[in-house]
């Protein structure tokens, strides 16, 4: 019982110690990114299958704003019509 | 004391090769040495994160799991530790070289499942390292790392011009290019005599 408590201290001290410094490094190397591929990053499935045949979803994103490529070739969300047309609303926007 | 630290780093670098001798971090040794440019820089990050990761994965096992009687721990303690770490490569090279966080694409935060740098946490455990002697083991493997991954991606670049029987364009020629370098590296072996 005692060594699954102090397991647990340990573990939760180092994961908060490291969240704290990624935090702090991320508040001062953060990029501004166009506002449009993150929202359409956030709609998309974020599972990085790589059918669309983009290394993430993010860069299909990136892709997708600068009208390179098409929605339809997320094989997850092409069949949800209503994330669909969300995506496109953002990116006529 | 430098003698036995510069068998170390030569044992890391040339000798016991990770790419090439334990066959671990294959994954971006295959997937990223296409172009010579981005091979040397994912060559250089992984070298980062296993140079930081030594002395850190040192000072966790010593002066935490040892203390508190938990060895158990150390694999999870080490896989967050070398998880942050590449979170923290990723936005030094997306701030800093964002044509470069492209170019490597999803293998930047593959770095993270990069067998070879948690294989060198664990060994420097097993081997019963000195803090020094843990430095220059990561430095050292992060380099040898570097030089497999330099040299394949060179190597390829070249290819790239030669005729290449259709049935091994791509995977196969790569594949054995790599089976030749390991076989090179054996030669390596009686450089000088370790574990």
């Amino acid at each position: 019982m005692e060594k699954t408590l102090l397991s647990m201290a340990v573990m939760g001290g180092l994961a908060a110690l490291l969240g704290i410094i990624l935090s702090a490094a991320y508040s001062k190397l953060k990029v501004e990114e166009d506002p449009g591929v993150e929202e359409i990053t956030e709609l998309l499935p974020g599972v990085n299958c790589g059918a669309c045949g983009f290394a993430s979803c993010e860069e299909f994103a990136r892709r997708l704003a600068k009208k390179e490529t098409d929605i339809e070739k997320c094989r997850i969300t092409f069949r949800n019509k209503e994330t669909v047309q969300k995506i496109e609303e953002a990116l006529n926007r | 004391m430098i003698r036995e630290l510069v068998l170390v780093f030569v044992a890391a670098v040339l000798v016991n090769n990770f790419v090439l001798k334990y066959f671990l971090g294959i994954c971006p040794f295959l997937g990223v040495s296409d172009n010579l440019h981005s091979a040397v820089s994912m060559g250089f990050a992984t070298t980062f994160v296993m140079s930081i990761t030594a002395p850190v994965a040192w000072c966790i096992k010593h002066f935490v799991l040892d203390k508190l009687g938990l060895p158990f721990l150390e694999y999870v303690c080490f896989i967050i530790v070398i998880a942050s770490l590449v979170q923290f490569v990723e936005m030094v090279i997306k701030k800093f070289y964002p044509a470069l966080h492209q170019a490597m694409g999803i293998y930047l935060p593959l770095i993270t499942t990069n067998c070879a740098i948690l294989f060198m946490a664990l060994q420097l455990v097993l081997r019963e390292y000195s803090l020094l002697r843990s430095i220059v083991f990561g430095f050292g493997s992060g380099l040898g790392f570097t030089l497999a991954i330099t040299i394949m991606a060179g190597i390829r670049e070249e290819i790239e011009f030669c005729d290449v029987p259709r049935c091994l364009k791509g995977p196969g020629i790569t594949l054995i290019i790599a089976g030749l370098l390991a076989l090179i590296f054996v030669g390596l072996g009686g450089l000088i005599k370790v574990n």
